[in-house]
């Protein structure tokens, strides 16, 4: 089992190109440092980003095509009415 | 295979910041780091691209390793295990993802028991961690804790996905067969 094994990577695998060990000692000398974690956020921000615009425009939509403030009732103008009269009754006795 | 052969002083120099040192302790891994990549990603070019990654974030964060010169090989190469698996899920716009080969598809367990000659499309059928399994244990020949390592999980948990792996290519072995040291 070991060997068979062994074996079908051994075929099928090879070894990396010798500029690839050049190629990470031209970095190292740079100083270059891995890339930052961020690029692996980049999608998660941008789907935070349309959630959030979606939702925006959505409260905005909603808050501009609202029925908007309640009429005055009749009911309203009635009881203006009758507080007029009981003053004008006061205002007589 | 001999994982790492190191002169005595290069892991102390490494960890001093001797960039030298690093990659001459780095060296005699690439061949391993590569190959484990190639296995695990299927991509020559993205293996390439990993391992380098991978040694810049070994060196970034040599500080972290604790152990002697033997035990920096799994190290690294659990670095470059891990930097598999993130190449593996990064999104479809970055990756030029390998197709799973067609013999995969729809073959059941029993049809996977194949001959010497048929052995590698039948590691090539399992997936990512299951292929990773196996070469750690039987290509790099490292022993099962430090295959675990490799691995990223318990030890227990590495010798049921190597058992679980040999067993995918020989239905009916023995975990004495399969974890044979």
């Amino acid at each position: 089992m070991r060997d068979d094994v062994r074996r079908a990577f051994d075929e099928h695998t090879d070894d990396p190109h010798p500029a690839l060990r050049s190629a990470i000692r031209a970095q190292l000398e740079a100083g270059r440092t891995p890339r930052p974690g961020f690029y692996r956020l980049a999608p998660l921000a941008a789907a935070a980003a349309v959630f959030l615009l979606v939702m925006g425009s959505g409260y905005y939509l909603l808050s501009h095509n609202s029925p908007g403030k309640p009429v005055p009732v009749a009911g309203n103008h009635l009881h203006d009415g009758v507080r007029r009269r009981r003053q004008q009754c006061a205002q007589r006795h | 295979m001999a994982v790492l052969s190191v002169e005595d002083g290069t892991v102390r120099d490494a960890l001093a910041g001797d960039a030298a040192a690093f990659d001459a302790l780095l060296a005699p891994q690439l061949g391993p780091a590569f190959r484990l990549a190639t296995v695990m990603l299927r991509d020559r070019t993205e293996a390439e691209d990993v391992v380098q990654e991978a040694a810049l974030k070994a060196w970034s964060r040599l500080r972290q390793f604790r152990g002697d010169r033997r035990s920096f090989g799994p190290w690294f190469l659990s670095v470059v295990a891990s930097e598999c698996r993130m190449a593996r899920r990064r999104p479809w716009w970055s990756v030029v993802r390998t197709p799973d080969p067609p013999e995969a598809a729809g073959r059941s367990t029993e049809d996977l028991a194949v001959g010497r000659l048929d052995l590698w499309r039948a590691i090539d059928a399992l997936d990512a961690d299951d292929r990773l399994a196996l070469f750690a244990y039987y290509y790099l020949d490292l022993p099962l804790e430090e295959a675990a390592r490799v691995l990223g999980v318990p030890l227990g948990t590495a010798k049921s996905r190597i058992y679980r792996a040999a067993r995918r290519l020989r239905p009916g072995l023995a975990l004495e067969e399969a974890i044979d040291r």
